[in-house]
């Protein structure tokens, strides 16, 4: 990386004013990269929450609150939530799989959903998942919403073949 | 106020290189927002993403980088791409353009505004960005550039004069592009007043 240029030359006043200017805006961020290499998932309608909204649903289905769920699997309060909203900072192979034990789910198939495991030819769980985020669109859990959670449960809690 | 030093060859692949002290950065700021509750949809757009990830695919791209150093740390970057790159307005439609893949700003230079945060250096989003149009000048494009903004950033863009073309279904994000005229403008103010 070669120093090329400094900017004393443009000006003290000239930076403050563009540095007051600039500070008005909320960001300044570039993304054409980013969506080409897929990093957009979290603004908002860009990909269906499927993660969050599983464990959201499993979670009401089997009467659970947030607190009772976080106490079950052994996990912070806050990495439950942070997964329920699809944060994917929030996803790691530990918390993964608690959760998959106290959802009774398939650990495998979870950690695949939450990115953080290949994808095995398992066109079941594809068509599942794509069937579950086309109806999965608002968070109260209505008996079609159960039904729709159900069939899609069913696919996750198989075990998986092998390859 | 503090001597920053501007670099012109940084590659893609160096975007993994900025995280490494950009992500301990990225998460702590997700760690206080989160602590804050703030809904995620307050929350800078670019929180999430994760450079060290997609390095094989970073080492295959042809681009032009620039980076902002500053009490030896990277304050800000900017990747730009001439190839392929073609004007989306009407009076110039298909016209060579520079395109601005990539403009990301250092953690600690984000402002936040659900945790009344401010940036730690103002200025280098436009420091930035008139690289890019000093360089579409140097190529004979006039200064046409073109860039998909982040929501967050489109105010930032359109006060620079840029004009919103449309929303790209396909990069799920919206076109801006700054045209001649708006490129001579701004680059009178450059060492004058903005």
């Amino acid at each position: 990386m070669t120093q090329n240029r400094t900017f004393g030359s443009l000006g003290r006043d000239w930076m403050r004013q563009v540095a007051a200017a600039e500070d008005r805006h909320e960001a300044v961020t570039a993304g054409g990269l980013a969506s080409d290499l897929g990093m957009l998932s979290h603004e908002g309608e860009e990909q269906p929450r499927v993660l969050g909204r599983l464990v959201e649903w499993r979670r009401l289905e089997l009467g659970m609150t947030e607190e009772q769920l976080a106490a079950a699997a052994g996990i912070e309060l806050g990495e439950l939530r942070a997964i329920e909203q699809d944060d994917t900072e929030a996803r790691s192979i530990r918390v993964i799989f608690k959760l998959a034990q106290s959802l009774d789910l398939s650990p495998e198939k979870l950690a695949v959903l939450a990115g953080l495991a290949e994808t095995r030819n398992d066109p079941a769980l594809s068509e599942a998942t794509v069937r579950f985020a086309a109806k999965s669109s608002t968070a109260k859990l209505s008996k079609e919403q159960r039904r729709v959670l159900d069939e899609y449960v069913k696919v996750l809690s198989e075990s998986p073949k092998g390859p | 106020m503090v001597e920053a030093t501007l670099h012109t060859d940084l590659a893609p692949v160096d975007l993994a290189l900025l995280e490494r002290t950009w992500s301990p950065k990225r998460v702590a700021l997700f760690n206080a927002l989160e602590k804050a509750s703030v809904p995620r949809q307050d929350r800078p757009q670019s929180l999430h993403w994760d450079w060290g990830k997609k390095v094989p695919e970073l080492k295959l791209l042809e681009a032009r980088g620039f980076g902002v150093l500053c009490e030896g740390d990277w304050q800000g970057a900017m990747m730009t791409k001439t190839a392929s790159s073609v004007s989306r307005l009407e009076a110039t439609r298909r016209k060579p353009i520079v395109y601005v893949d990539y403009l990301e700003l250092a953690p600690w230079n984000w402002k936040v505004t659900p945790l009344k945060r401010q940036g730690r250096y103002g200025g280098l989003g436009t420091l930035l960005f008139l690289q890019a149009v000093i360089q579409s000048f140097d190529e004979g494009f006039g200064g046409r550039v073109g860039l998909h903004a982040l929501p967050q950033a489109e105010t930032f863009y359109a006060g620079l004069g840029l004009k919103r073309v449309a929303h790209d279904d396909a990069k799920r994000l919206p076109y801006y592009e700054l045209d001649s005229q708006a490129a001579n403008r701004l680059m009178q103010h450059d060492g004058g007043a903005p």
